[in-house]
């Protein structure tokens, strides 16, 4: 069944402007990467600055250090890599031989590419680059406060990339609208496809208010005039968090999807509790939209208990798909992969970020708390120690599909355990300190106060974190390298892309087999009889 | 009902902090067993859909979100809500980087330098309320040891009532990003016996 | 198709539920959460509209053939164009018009695949 395909590394570098969504996806991959490297040694600059407590970078360059680094890890790392798993997997999970639209999905890595350097230009401009955190927010953000190039750089940067991510979203969801196999009706497409739809969703009809708080910030600093004081302020954080709180949910639902095929496979059974995840997928995804005001609980001009009521309301539909993952795990016969740690580990780290995010969306905690060290925590629990673990995941469970070799377990392990503790020991003192009295985005602090000896363990933490990215990036060299051939189907998959070649062909399948459910192949093995000697429970 | 922050952070979070402490350690146990029994067997074993159990999970779950909403909004309205006749006003007034607090007797306590932040002095034990403006750009008038943040704009005062409960020095800092010197945007509230404090307006008053 | 189409109407719905919601709490007098409730009843609306013309577009292409450029330079040359073009806006005429020169130069790049795409699909049909 499976056609000769050419190995990842004598693709002609024509394939930077392939419109197989194979390739479009790798190279969005490979870029988003790049940045968040980059993203992380800047975090790495900020954490040496905050062990010391002051003396490694001026005041001015750590707040363009925290901006860029805010900025560069939502809109040109996570996002983009969220998107780039759904441009490569889902015409693959549902059956279709290309992505919609393909030329649009190159366009928008082009314009990623093109938004990304631009907004690291800032770097080179003599007032540096953007300082107004990853918000923008006004009158920060205005020419009398931001006066320099590095702002506007920052600004047309957003604006290209947020674009880029809306022709992706598109794309995604035309290939799901109009290119599915015979057979694969919506209820039988997987988990992960089922994640990335409402992912698509979000993205689509929230992302448009990003765009229009930044012409409206193009317009205040090119002639003024248009977010005008106090109602100007409070109009630019509106539709900024109208985009920016889909937009962590856009950084978490691709990730559970990964977590949930790896749990699956590596418990050897079906994704439990299917219809009721889908239903919570939908209102999870739905309710993310009217929770924004959660951000401005300490402004006094919103209505606070109606987005105190929304954002609490979460736990249902997140209770729901915690109860389906462990479901998936009941009675399942349990591999322990590189992979599946990943994913554990993310189940059990985004509920701390989650917990306290419930704990936020109470406005008397909010105001004790908001702005604070413990809201950094809670989100880099939720985006690092959550999505990110997930992410890791799905890297070492699809790795074999788009490269055609296997990565070396035993340095997926350390890699793994570095993770683990680098991320708990930089994130979790976090807690404490904000719950002290340390507010977020300052590059020294009171020295009185004793937050230093924490502070110094965060970085030690974050040191670890670096060393563990870097065995990560070793691994991937020695796999590509002394390659272990995959085979088409590695960890025996439940779903489409495990029914062709590793790397899958130009047009992705030769043949299909039959599709009955949302896990076909598990369908088919179930179905075979079972080799004599083997004892079956089922 | 007193605006008393502290109390009503204390009391909120005493219900929200053990409640996700024992879902954390609950899920956690759950997911530990699963996988101690999973990694024993080498087949999977039979299992149903649950739906019905989804169902009463899924609507227990709403009822806890009915409750944790009940105890926020409940806590909410005493601080929120404005005291009609509060003991003392103060205007705050904050700009790039440092605060300006007016008394209405004419009084001001501003900062010098940077490396020396103002020091308010308030009456404990009294409702205060305070009109904040800003001169430039958002800034966010913390106070952590009140459990208290109110963002303060520009063209723009926002009214907010304290009440702090035991005498003492409280640290307050700026808590929204402001740009350059946003770390030294400091600030401090000594809040003394009211007579110590009518005392102290008395000798700091000023003529406008 | 129609499936599809249910998924963003149910969708777009309850959106539409959470806005009317917001009724129970908005106070007449605070006009600046106008926004607030034009932001999702905005945002629910829209995905009713695309449900409706996803319903609308007749039924998916279920294993039928689709013809797609095997590379296309003049799309990423199109994009990279109007990155520069937006750029230029901050940055001087000289930007601007390379910026324009670019996307041109994509747009026909475009235009020519297009063109070489109904033709081969003209001589598929015949």
């Amino acid at each position: 069944m499976s056609a000769a395909a050419p190995a990842l590394r004598e693709l002609p570098a024509r394939g930077l402007a392939s419109t197989d969504h194979k390739r479009i996806a790798i190279n969005l991959g490979a870029v988003a990467f790049v940045f968040f490297v980059a993203g992380g040694v800047l975090a790495l600059i900020m954490r040496a600055q905050l062990a010391a407590d002051g003396g490694v970078v001026s005041e001015n360059v750590y707040n363009q250090l925290f901006t860029m680094h805010g900025s560069t890890m939502v809109y040109l790392v996570v996002v983009p890599m969220a998107l780039a798993a759904g441009l490569y997997l889902v015409p693959l999970q549902v059956g279709a031989a290309a992505v919609a639209a393909p030329r649009l999905a190159l366009a928008g890595l082009w314009l990623l590419v093109s938004g990304g350097v631009t907004m690291w230009c800032g770097f080179l401009t003599s007032g540096g680059a953007a300082q107004a955190s990853w918000w923008g927010f006004d009158p920060l953000s205005d020419l009398p406060h931001s006066p320099g190039s590095g702002m506007d750089l920052w600004l047309y940067g957003v604006v290209l990339v947020t674009v880029a991510q809306m022709l992706w979203a598109g794309c995604i969801l035309g290939t799901v609208v109009r290119r599915r196999a015979p057979g694969m009706t919506l209820l039988r497409m997987p988990v992960f496809t089922w994640t990335m739809v409402v992912t698509c969703l979000m993205v689509l009809f929230a992302f448009p208010a990003l765009l229009v708080a930044l012409c409206l910030l193009w317009a205040q600093r090119h002639g003024g005039g248009v977010l005008a004081g106090n109602q100007g302020a409070v109009a630019y954080q509106q539709l900024f968090w109208f985009y920016a709180h889909p937009v962590v949910y856009v950084m978490f639902f691709p990730f559970l999807g990964m977590a949930a095929e790896v749990v699956a496979t590596f418990s050897r059974r079906r994704f439990f509790g299917y219809p009721a995840f889908v239903v919570a997928l939908l209102a999870f995804s739905g309710m993310s939209m009217t929770v924004w005001g959660h951000h401005m609980f300490t402004f006094g001009q919103v209505t606070n208990k109606y987005f105190s009521l929304t954002s609490t309301a979460l736990v249902v539909p997140a209770g729901i798909e915690y109860f389906d993952f462990l479901g998936t795990l009941w009675r399942g016969a349990v591999r322990f992969t590189t992979p599946l740690l990943f994913a554990l580990a993310f189940l059990v780290q985004f509920l701390v970020g989650g917990l306290t995010g419930v704990i936020l969306a109470s406005p008397p905690l909010d105001y004790g708390l908001n702005m604070s060290y413990f809201v950094v925590a809670h989100f880099h629990y939720t985006i690092f120690a959550g999505s990110a673990f997930a992410l890791f995941a799905g890297i070492y469970f699809w790795f074999p599909k788009v490269t055609g070799a296997m990565l070396r377990e035993g340095l997926g392990r350390v890699h793994f355990v570095l993770m683990v503790i680098g991320t708990n020991l930089t994130f979790f003192p976090m807690f404490i300190l904000g719950a002290d009295g340390m507010t977020r985005r300052i590059a020294v602090y009171p020295p009185g106060r004793g937050w230093q000896p924490l502070n110094e363990l965060e970085t030690a933490g974050a040191g670890l974190i670096a060393l563990a990215t870097m065995v990560f990036l070793v691994n991937v060299g020695i796999s590509l390298r002394r390659r272990r051939p995959a085979g088409d189907d590695p960890w025996e998959g439940q779903t489409l892309e495990w029914a062709t070649s590793s790397p899958p062909p130009r047009l992705n399948f030769a043949t299909l087999p039959p599709i009955r459910s949302f896990a076909p192949l598990l369908d088919l093995r179930e179905a075979a009889p079972a080799p004599p000697g083997l004892a079956d429970g089922s | 009902m007193r605006p008393n922050t502290q109390h009503a952070y204390d009391h909120v979070a005493g219900i929200y902090f053990p409640i996700a402490a024992a879902v954390f350690v609950a899920v956690v146990i759950a997911l530990g067993a699963l996988l101690v029994l999973g990694a024993r067997r080498r087949t999977p074993g039979r299992r149903r859909e649950a739906n019905g159990l989804e169902a009463v999970y899924a609507v227990l779950l709403a009822a806890t979100v009915g409750v944790l909403v009940w105890v926020t909004f409940t806590a909410e309205s005493p601080i929120d809500r404005l005291v009609p006749r509060p003991a003392v006003r103060i205007r705050v007034i904050a700009a790039q980087w440092s605060w300006t607090f007016e008394y209405a007797n004419g009084a001001r306590v501003h900062a010098v330098s940077t490396w020396a932040p103002p020091v308010a002095v308030l009456p404990a034990r009294e409702e205060i309320q305070f009109d904040a403006t800003s001169r430039d750009v958002i800034h966010g008038f913390w106070v952590p040891g009140l459990h208290y943040l109110r963002q303060v704009f520009p063209g723009h005062t926002t009214t907010f009532d304290l009440l702090f409960a035991r005498p003492g020095r409280y640290q307050g800092a700026c808590a929204v990003y402001c740009g350059e010197l946003h770390s030294q945007m400091l600030f401090a509230i000594r809040a003394v016996s009211p007579p110590a404090f009518r005392r102290w307006l008395a000798r700091h008053r000023r003529s406008r | 198709m129609r499936r599809a189409a249910l998924v963003f109407a149910v969708w777009g719905v309850w959106l539409g539920v959470w806005t009317a919601a917001q009724l129970l709490f908005l106070h007449a007098t605070l006009p600046e959460q106008t926004i607030q409730w034009v932001m999702l009843g905005g945002a629910s609306a829209a995905a009713l509209l695309t449900g409706a013309a996803v319903g609308r577009a007749g039924p998916r292409h279920e294993g039928a053939a689709q013809l797609i450029t095997n590379e296309s330079v003049a799309s990423a040359t199109v994009a990279v164009g109007l990155a520069i073009l937006l750029v230029g806006t901050s940055f001087g005429a000289f930007l601007l018009m390379i910026g324009g020169g670019v996307t041109l130069l994509g747009v026909t790049g475009v235009l020519r695949e297009e063109r070489a795409r109904r033709r081969l699909g003209r001589r598929r049909t015949r």
